[in-house]
């Protein structure tokens, strides 16, 4: 009755199993990070931080010409790839066109419009919104202390929708006017000082 | 018929949940809009699109995994491991022959690999392992090795037309999976019209 043993497989089925496990891992393992495309959030997200060129005014000295190109910045890791490029490809808000620039710091990142700022870390976050302050930048961000932190735009999830927390205060701090239009579908949070 | 007693404390579906077999999981899935279809969209409309998200909370940007594969309960299902065992005894005061509830191999692996190639291919493979089966009580049904086999079908689609060549038992010969009967390699192909 009792046959439960391991060592009744054959050398020769158990090798035949490996190399089909190895088949299988050809045919559909997982592929490497860097030929993975821009995640279903962060392309929800790209076409957010185009759409909130439109949703913002900046004070006129924040474009020295006219035809000025309105920048968008990512700030650390980029999580978009070339999808955020190919959103705002061609496209222009009152004559400025689009641009998308990407920084490691910063300081380098203030001459931007709007800025996407990858980090998390609460002290580094504030530092660099710290620094941004005086500067006339709509900040976006995606990390839990991004409001507290000092941000203007946080993108969070609820039900697998991207939802957005604004603090319209920390804006107009800087000079950035948010649209009504905007506010009116977030939710507004403005952290006690 | 109450003489005697199943018992099956480890029948339990084991469901080894593997990640390389599941990429037609990707491909099924529908296709998510492109970034000139997203644009045309309002905000109102942005905020109400279901994106695919693994964590059920706002993820921090350097915890998001870089590579995700989604197992479906289907996946699960189709790929996996089983472990059977059964247990067959006689209550007190009862004659009953167990080897009437027969046998059932103890491991199963069951793996299927399916991708889309360029130019309307497609291949899949699905590949078995069955362990053994123990040679009847009364000896008239022989012992039936444990065995690895697999199919694999390679396909052109194309909106009308289907041209496949399948292969059944492709490992072995001629493969015995019950009793004496042997089951051969098979190759056969099909042609399919939809109008």
């Amino acid at each position: 009755m009792e046959h439960f043993s391991m060592g009744r497989i054959r050398k020769s089925a158990m090798t035949n199993v490996c190399l089909l496990l190895a088949c299988s891992a050809l045919l559909g393992g997982p592929v490497p990070a860097a030929l993975q495309a821009t995640t279903e959030e962060y392309k929800v997200k790209a076409v957010f931080l185009f759409h909130f060129a439109q949703f913002v005014e900046w004070p006129e000295a924040s474009f020295s010409e006219e035809q000025e190109p309105l920048i968008i910045g990512v700030l650390g890791e980029d999580p978009f790839g070339s999808f955020l490029d190919e959103v705002v490809a061609g496209e222009d808000i009152n004559g400025h066109p689009l641009t998308i620039r990407r920084f490691n710091k910063a300081e380098d990142a203030a001459a931007c419009h709007i800025l996407f700022m990858g980090m998390d870390g609460i002290s580094q976050l504030r530092s660099s919104l710290e620094m941004l302050k005086d500067h006339n930048v709509l900040t976006v961000g995606d990390s839990p202390a991004f409001i507290r932190a000092g941000g203007m735009i946080r993108f969070f999830s609820e039900n697998n929708k991207i939802r957005l927390q604004i603090n319209p205060d920390a804006a107009r701090a800087s000079g950035v006017m948010i649209s009504s239009k905007l506010l009116r579908l977030a939710d507004i949070s403005i952290p006690k000082s | 018929m109450k003489c005697c007693r199943i018992a099956c404390p480890f029948r339990s579906l084991l469901t080894l949940a593997l990640v390389m077999t599941t990429c037609y999981e990707t491909f099924a899935q529908e296709e998510f809009p492109t970034s000139r279809e997203l644009k045309k969209l309002s905000v109102d409309a942005l905020l109400n699109i279901e994106v695919t998200s693994v964590s059920r909370y706002p993820e921090k940007l350097t915890e998001v995994a870089s590579a995700v594969q989604v197992l479906s309960n289907e996946a699960i299902r189709r790929d996996g491991y089983t472990y059977f065992y059964k247990s067959v005894w006689n209550k007190p005061g009862h004659t009953f022959d167990p080897s009437y509830a027969g046998y059932d191999p103890n491991h199963q692996i069951l793996l299927q690999a399916m991708a889309d190639l360029p130019g309307n291919f497609q291949v899949d493979v699905i590949a078995r392992y069955v362990d053994s089966l123990p040679e009847s009580q009364s000896g008239d049904i022989p012992e039936v090795p444990d065995y690895f086999n697999f199919n694999m079908r390679l396909a052109w689609m194309s909106r009308k037309l289907e041209l496949s060549l399948c292969g059944q038992n492709l490992a072995g010969a001629a493969n015995q999976e019950y009793g004496t009967n042997k089951i051969p390699r098979n190759i056969y192909g099909k042609v399919a019209l939809r109008l």
